[in-house]
């Protein structure tokens, strides 16, 4: 057999080699068809302490991966939860930040006088390409908030989220003392529509 | 130094023998294959939104200046080079300069490289329209545009119609130039202007379409800014396929005695009215179901919007008209790819005396095994079709304008435009290759890397090489 005829033979059992590697390790979706994401969490939630006697603020960081890209829209709903009782005035405010991307922000206030423990804050945070460098819409309260993608990348959404909880404040309630807060993020597509992630290789051809 | 005119004589500083080496049997087969590298996504959709967005028909006009001020002056340049040498891009700058190896080799192997890469991408691309045809045939999509859109874009289906693609290239390019070549574009180019004049004919017969017609050619005077017109100039320039080694093989099989400069004239006014046409096929479309946007060009706008629209017309009629749209398309992009994966081939035969049977199998094979992991990460689209594209597709375009213009003794680069039937445009054209191309096409190549600065690019976002591989946004146009 010549030389060239093996090193075509060699070429196309590479091809066929490498297509079926290629077919085997990649990614399916997720279990429950297409309109499905999975989102790894790398951490539920983390502790964060304040004082109720003196005005306090902090943040608790957590950071998710987001393993599928070409996402269009994930809602957030973050539960914030007091030791006690009977904190008031806590102002929660929840940032998130998609990869590449502006962050987008929802603040809600813990009410005075109702002693709840608890709080709850949707946030949405719907992801989209955008021609334009277009500024962030932002909102309060339970509005969603638009976050743009830089580009018309494909890749938006896919890599490390940080879902940020800043709680100001909480006291000097009526009965003071300290109170501990927690919060925990749960996550969920909302939709996936495929017309945002098609980047066009500008080419001209 | 070697008299040969053997074409697979790698040492010859002679033209090789047209009747060895294979030639285009017809004028009109040479033109269409080279309107075919041409015409692609990018005239189908990118171009009419381009159009829509920056100032209608006075952009038309802005473009068709352009055109033939930059487009056809620096085609007309690399025609010259291919014809003269009748050569592989590398082996034609041992006939150009008449050393057996001389610098310029590695430019010659850029050319066919870049082609060879944009194809290991452009034949996934060309493969969803395959898959798009059929399934307009049998309203796949219809139901779900979106979630067939994802199975299509990246993964199996990517893969299989990937391959597809390329086996299809290979077959095409085993027959010789005047029947594998010359014949598919014989064939798939005059198809493709019937279906996308017929289509535009039928899109003016529906419902509430003047506002496409609008929104395309709505003449806007303020759209006169130095973002359009450094957009109108990319734009010209990558349209008529140059700087890949596509024109520059295409034109080694043509005979001496052809006109250049009308030849170019033809390929660049017919891919200018091919790619104002397709506005006037899609506009209206997506005007008759409210799709109108001006956000999506390109593949966003065929395989978004415009699916969306053939979905809507319903069965039968969402069928056919969906099923030409996408095979036209596919057309569009096949004799592109087929362009592209010639100049490689070309080598392979003359450099490596390789039998074109032999050559053509495994440089598909090769093309394919690189569009592997795009087939499966559709993500490298932004990578591979974007900034390194741009870079290298401009970077050989500023090499031949270097070369003609700066480092071919002028006489001789004038001579090789001028030669053959019609006229002669030589002494214009070399002083454009010297003093303004280099320096328009260095701007350009500049931008590739470091991204357009704001008042260049405007409100468009554009992202160069070091941004895409990371480095931080140098032109500082975020907000």
């Amino acid at each position: 057999m010549r030389r060239i005829d093996t090193i075509i033979g060699a070429v196309l059992v590479a091809a066929v080699l490498f297509s079926a590697l290629g077919l085997a390790t990649y990614e399916r979706e997720a279990a429950g068809g297409l309109n499905t994401y999975e989102i790894t969490w790398m951490t539920d939630s983390t502790d964060y302490q304040a004082s109720s006697t003196r005005a306090g603020s902090g943040d608790i960081n957590i950071p998710i991966k987001v393993s599928q890209s070409n996402l269009t829209e994930v809602q957030f709903t973050v539960t914030v939860a007091s030791s006690s009782a009977r904190v008031q005035d806590a102002t929660v405010t929840v940032t998130v930040t998609p990869p590449g991307m502006r962050p987008a922000t929802a603040t809600k206030t813990l009410p005075m006088g109702t002693g709840q423990s608890s709080i709850e804050i949707p946030l949405t945070v719907t992801v989209r390409a955008a021609p334009t460098n277009e500024t962030v819409e932002s909102g309060s309260q339970e509005e969603a908030n638009a976050t743009v993608a830089k580009d018309l990348s494909s890749q938006a959404g896919r890599g490390q989220w940080m879902v940020k909880v800043n709680i100001q404040g909480g006291g000097p309630g009526p009965v003071g003392g300290a109170a501990n807060y927690s919060a925990n993020v749960a996550a969920a597509a909302k939709s996936y529509r495929a017309d945002v992630h098609i980047r066009t290789p500008d080419v001209g051809r | 130094m070697s008299k040969s005119d053997s074409p697979t004589d790698n040492t010859s500083t002679k033209p090789a023998d047209p009747e060895q080496r294979g030639q285009f049997g017809t004028r009109i087969g040479f033109i269409l294959a080279a309107i075919g590298s041409a015409v692609g996504f990018g005239s189908i959709a990118r171009f009419p939104m381009n159009a829509a967005n920056n100032g209608g028909a006075m952009f038309l006009l802005m473009y068709l200046f352009i055109m033939l001020l930059f487009g056809i002056p620096i085609m007309i340049a690399e025609l010259s080079m291919g014809r003269t040498a009748q050569r592989n891009t590398v082996g034609a700058f041992r006939v150009l300069t008449g050393k057996t190896r001389p610098k310029w080799m590695g430019v010659g192997f850029l050319y066919f490289l870049v082609a060879a890469f944009i194809l290991s991408y452009y034949s996934i691309l060309s493969g969803w329209t395959l898959r798009y045809f059929f399934g307009s045939m049998t309203g796949a999509y219809f139901n779900d545009p979106d979630a067939y859109l994802t199975a299509t874009q990246e993964g199996p289906w990517a893969l299989i119609w990937h391959a597809v693609v390329m086996v299809l290239t290979a077959v095409v390019l085993t027959g010789t130039v005047s029947k594998g070549i010359e014949k598919v574009n014989l064939v798939m180019m005059p198809a493709l202007f019937l279906i996308i004049v017929g289509l535009a004919v039928y899109a003016a017969t529906l419902p509430n379409v003047a506002a496409g017609y609008e929104f395309y050619l709505q003449p806007d005077l303020t759209a006169f800014t130095l973002p359009v017109m450094a957009a109108a100039v990319g734009q010209a320039f990558f349209s008529l396929s140059l700087g890949q080694g596509a024109m520059m093989t295409y034109a080694s099989y043509l005979p001496k005695r052809t006109s250049l400069a009308t030849n170019a004239s033809i390929i660049s006014l017919s891919t200018l009215c091919f790619a104002v046409t397709c506005g006037f096929l899609i506009f209206p479309l997506l005007s008759t179901f409210g799709l109108l946007s001006g956000e999506r060009a390109g593949l966003g706008l065929i395989f978004g919007p415009l699916a969306q629209a053939f979905a809507e017309m319903g069965q039968p009629l969402g069928n056919i008209i969906g099923a030409l749209f996408f095979l036209a398309t596919f057309f569009a992009s096949f004799t592109s790819a087929v362009s592209l994966a010639e100049p490689a081939i070309s080598y392979a035969i003359e450099e490596h005396k390789l039998d074109r049977r032999r050559a053509s199998i495994l440089i598909c094979a090769l093309i394919y095994i690189a569009g592997i992991a795009v087939a499966f990460n559709s993500n490298l689209l932004d990578l591979e079709g974007g900034a390194l594209t741009d870079f290298f597709v401009i970077l050989g375009g500023f090499t031949i304008a270097l070369y003609v213009g700066w480092f071919s003794p002028v006489a001789q680069a004038i001579a090789r435009m001028d030669e053959g039937e019609g006229v002669k445009l030589g002494r214009f054209v070399r002083p454009l290759m010297q003093w303004v191309m280099p320096l328009v096409l260095g701007v350009l190549l500049l931008f590739s890397i470091t991204g357009t600065p704001c008042f260049l690019s405007g409100d468009a976002n554009s992202v160069g090489l070091l941004e895409t591989f990371g480095a931080p946004d140098l032109m500082g146009c975020e907000g």
